[in-house]
């Protein structure tokens, strides 16, 4: 490679011990294995803020119907409410076992951010989707595929090949 | 061995949902961690990380007024040494590449994609801890050095470079 194809950026190295040699002393051990009894523990902390989160989960996806026909009409403040909502169901949702509605809130993010205008009918089968899961103690994960399956041709149907316009 | 080394860090974790925010602290009160500190954007995790100092820094991306981008930019301009090295873990529900590629940009150490998983956390989190931290310093980029041997390279690809 020569010097037109690679300029050469002046650089330097800023080179620290790691954090556990920092608190430990240099003959540190490294933690590695995570114990299976720590990870037992772990996992029932969330199964104790499961019930916490479900509650609110149910309360979000109800909530979520109130914003499809205004950001169907084109209102800017209701899509925004609706991805917000949306994007954090979709990082929420698997974490406490409602994989499925993590799946449906993450094809209505993709949808909100790939189309504009958006169309009402599309959001509500979003929407109702999360619901049902929801209502079904999670849903089941082969119906959620058949359902995004759906739901992407009536994307397609409706937009009828135009493509993001962010 | 591993519980020592916890009950000695400092995390702070950033992230605008409360149940995300208290899923991972109490996650990493389970590992024994020994102060875990959180802020709900960036705004408030620049001013907590200044006050707290932590060891290592887990933070969601997306957030109002100041995301996570903007925070692990701001965290690899510090003047001191210590602090510009810490460990930014990014946990994200925006799993496309785009998003991936702005992190490492940003100067983030690792990525996690959401839904977080506790034997994920913990690996990523033990990474941070056990890797001698090597950042890289150009005039456009601040972040981890993610060769893995840097002092390997020689020929006309080396760059110039000052050890400091």
């Amino acid at each position: 490679m020569n010097d037109a194809q690679s300029p050469e950026v002046p650089a330097r190295f800023l080179r620290l011990p790691s954090i556990a040699e920092r608190k430990l002393g240099a003959d540190f051990t490294a933690p590695v294995r995570l114990d299976p009894r720590v990870l037992d523990q772990m996992q029932e902390t969330i199964r104790e803020l499961t019930a916490k989160y479900s509650e609110n989960l149910k309360a979000q996806v109800g909530s979520l119907f109130s914003f499809v026909e205004p950001t169907g009409a084109g209102e800017p403040d209701a899509r925004n409410q609706l991805y917000s909502m949306a994007h954090e169901i979709r990082g929420l949702a698997g974490t406490f076992g409602y994989p499925t509605v993590g799946r449906f809130a993450h094809s209505l993010c993709a949808y909100l951010e790939n189309y504009k205008p958006v169309v009402s009918t599309v959001l509500r089968f979003h929407v109702e989707a999360m619901y049902d899961a929801l209502q079904q103690g999670g849903g089941d994960e082969i119906l959620a595929s058949e359902t995004l399956a759906s739901l992407d041709r009536l994307i397609a149907l409706t937009h009828d090949g135009e493509r993001s316009a962010g | 061995m591993a519980r020592s080394l916890f009950e000695m860090l400092t995390i702070l974790v950033v992230d605008d949902s409360l149940h995300m925010r208290r899923l991972i602290a109490r996650l990493l009160d389970v590992l024994g961690v020994g102060q875990v500190i959180v802020a709900s954007d960036g705004e408030e995790a620049w001013a907590k990380f200044l006050e707290h100092r932590p060891d290592v820094v887990i933070t969601d991306a997306a957030m109002k007024p100041t995301d996570g981008f903007v925070l692990a930019q701001r965290l690899r301009a510090i003047g001191e040494d210590e602090l510009r090295a810490v460990p930014i873990i990014m946990v994200s529900a925006h799993s496309e590449l785009s998003a991936v590629e702005r992190a490492r940009d940003s100067g983030v150490t690792d990525f996690i994609c959401k839904p977080v998983s506790p034997r994920l956390l913990y690996e990523r989190l033990v990474g941070a801890l056990n890797r001698p931290r090597k950042l890289i310093e150009t005039p456009n980029f601040t972040g981890p050095d993610r060769r893995i041997d840097a002092e390997a390279i020689d020929g006309p690809e080396r760059r110039q470079v000052t050890y400091i």
